[in-house]
């Protein structure tokens, strides 16, 4: 890697943080109840009234930085897929996880209880659960491996998918359909201060085996056959990679829904972002996710009275990115 | 009020002369339904189906159960039905908000079907097998007493019909007189989260209104349930918080939210489930009425007291469905 191609990293490493504080700051100040300057000061010298701190501590904050990680750990997750199967396309909206965690939750709302926290154990544990059957099933193909998990990795979301349509046909239109599509249509209006806890752990056992595994996911983008003969297991690598990724977009389900479309523009646009530089974009991609999500999140909670829900504005400000990012990638090659 | 309903032609039809000693049979009664459709019905109508709720229990408010052949999916569920009708919850299920059954309605031989708004894509086929279909759409009072007197033509029970309006008319005025000054905020939440508002498009805000009360959403006009942030709803800053019959949350979870822990009606433990242990009161039925008595006595029980919401509740209960009833 020489010089120029690492400065040219930095610059966007760095920029893309800076946005990202910006955007925390203006999530911080933005929201439906107004709380002014000088409330912010009070809150400091703790002379601040109690809606007024409970605003700010209990509902902004936590929503801020939920938006940020949850959103952060999609990107990375959506750059895992792509790594992992080497393919644009694979984030995990596609490869199963997202509507395996969302039927957990949906079997929760209907056979067990509608209690927040239960269900996003189910959310979570269906998650995890519909990895290792999508790995059981990519095992009987040996041939190509690749090939084989996101085969597999397609079938478990059409089931899971199958599985959430049937309870909603079968649900009590009246006490359990509402709170299946509510959990279904994804946003940040649940999140609780603990939650914040959850989605920093996390990430941050995933940052910590990423680093570990560095080397290897440096080694995974060559053919398998090479991989072999650098002594690499290929296979063990990916699943453990898959398990990552599956434990951020489990989390993130279970706390805010399923939330598409970030997972895979952000890969997408950090790839954009660094071609030609021979750089890991897994930074770059979370950094992306925050922003994408907490931007999303902003405008979704703060323009109408009603929340708008948050994947129309996702879908509406990522496009026009990608479509531009493409264009531009395409005229440099 | 009767905008959308009039009788346009009520005459006798002889469709040949030398057939006049059947001229009862071939009577028809043209009437507007609740969409604005022009239906002829058979001047006698003695077999209805009704696939909205709404229309069932006003018909046995109407006292005219026994033309009932057929009616919505999950009246099993409902127990208004098993209290003052038993013998609906034998007849045919043949369809509700999310499915309809047409072959089971044809074959049921209906002089007439009422039916809500959300299942007229089923107009046409009904139509086409000669089955005459009436739309309702109760979604204020004056369309919820449009109903009531419509459905009474139907069945021939007009009488019945103008009682029931009358007691609404009759209490509207009761509550209007008492001069509630409107000063408690009101929140009203869905069964799926309480952090999803009734709109003002909705007939709760009404009933909110109606009982003294300021409906908190009144800037929400669009869509029927609005979910909106934790944030908005410290901002609304309610002094009552109600909730529909059968919400999938409780009123703890609401209480042990630290996030609204600086409302008015969280930390005055003001609220409340709308009373539905026979059909919900907040909904456009019969029993709509007494949702607005109940929550007037909530909002403002020196002047609307407790014994006044009983008495009301039992003459209605009484008088229109023959059961003895009292909510606590």
């Amino acid at each position: 890697m020489n010089n120029k191609s690492s400065t040219k990293y930095n610059i966007i490493l760095y920029s893309l943080i800076i946005g990202l504080v910006f955007v925390l700051l203006f999530s911080i100040f933005l929201g439906r109840y107004s709380i002014k300057t000088a409330d912010f000061i009070a809150i400091f010298t703790g002379s601040a009234d109690n809606a007024t701190k409970n605003v700010l501590l209990n509902i902004r904050l936590p929503r801020a930085f939920c938006a940020l990680l949850c959103g952060g750990a999609l990107g990375l997750s959506g750059s895992i897929f792509q790594k992992t199967f080497k393919n644009p396309l694979a984030s995990p909206d596609i490869i199963g996880i997202a509507s395996g965690a969302s039927f957990g939750a949906v079997v929760s709302i209907v056979f067990v209880s509608q209690t927040i926290f239960i269900t996003q154990a189910f959310s979570f544990v269906f998650g995890i659960l519909s990895l290792f059957l999508v790995l059981i099933i990519a095992n009987t193909n040996r041939e190509n491996q690749i090939f084989g998990l996101i085969v597999s990795g397609v079938i478990i979301n059409s089931i899971a998918s199958a599985g959430v349509m049937f309870l909603k046909y079968t649900a009590d239109p009246t006490s359990k359909l509402p709170s299946i599509e509510y959990f279904l249509m994804g946003g940040l209006y649940n999140v609780r201060r603990h939650h914040v806890l959850y989605i920093f752990l996390a990430l941050l056992f995933c940052s910590i085996v990423l680093y570990k595994l560095r080397f290897r996911l440096t080694i995974l983008s060559l053919d398998d056959e090479e991989i072999a003969a650098l002594g690499v297991n290929s296979q063990k690598t990916r699943f453990t990679l898959l398990f990552l990724a599956s434990i951020l977009v489990s989390t993130t389900v279970s706390i805010c829904g399923v939330i598409g479309f970030v997972g895979l523009v952000s890969p997408y646009l950090a790839k954009l972002l660094t071609r030609n530089l021979n750089r890991g974009n897994m930074r770059i991609s979370f950094l992306i996710g925050a922003i994408v999500l907490s931007v999303s999140d902003i405008i979704a909670r703060t323009i109408t009275t009603s929340e708008i829900p948050v994947g129309i504005i996702i879908s509406l400000i990522s496009a026009p990115m990608l479509i531009y990012m493409l264009s531009r990638g395409v005229k440099n090659v | 009020m009767k905008k959308f309903i009039a009788i346009v032609m009520a005459s006798l039809i002889v469709l040949f002369a030398g057939c006049s000693t059947k001229t009862d049979s071939n009577a028809t009664v043209i009437i507007t339904d609740q969409i604005g459709r022009q239906v002829t019905l058979p001047q006698d109508v003695d077999k209805i189906v009704s696939c909205y709720y709404t229309a069932t229990s006003t018909f046995i408010a109407l006292d005219a159960v026994d033309k009932l052949v057929g009616i919505e999916i999950g009246a099993d569920t409902r127990e208004l039905y098993k209290e003052a009708a038993e013998v609906l919850l034998s007849l045919p299920a043949v369809g509700s908000g999310k499915s309809f059954n047409l072959e089971q309605t044809i074959a049921l031989d209906p002089d007439v079907v009422i039916m809500p708004n959300r299942l007229s894509e089923y107009i046409e086929s009904l139509e086409q097998a000669g089955i005459a279909v009436v739309v309702v759409n109760p979604e204020s009072l004056e369309e919820l007493l449009e109903m009531f007197e419509l459905l009474g033509i139907i069945s021939d029970q007009e009488e019945n019909a103008n009682e029931l309006i009358s007691f609404f008319n009759e209490k509207l005025d009761e509550i209007n007189n008492l001069n509630l000054d409107a000063t408690k905020k009101v929140y009203l939440s869905s069964n799926s989260s309480y952090l999803s508002s009734a709109t003002t498009k909705m007939y709760q805000s009404f009933l909110v209104e109606q009982a003294g009360g300021i409906f908190v959403a009144n800037d929400i006009e669009d869509g029927y349930w609005a979910n909106i942030s934790p944030e908005q709803l410290v901002a609304y800053n309610p002094d009552m918080i109600l909730k529909v019959y059968g919400a999938s949350y409780t009123t703890d979870e609401i209480l042990n939210d630290e996030r609204l822990s600086s409302i008015n009606a969280v930390k005055n433990s003001e609220i409340y489930e709308i009373p539905s242990e026979l059909e919900g009161w907040d909904y456009p039925t019969p029993s709509a009425i007494l949702g607005v008595l109940w929550l007037s006595n909530k909002l403002h029980s020196d002047k609307y007291t407790d014994q006044m919401l009983e008495d009301s509740v039992k003459t209605f209960y009484n008088e229109f469905y023959g059961i003895e009833y009292w909510a606590k």
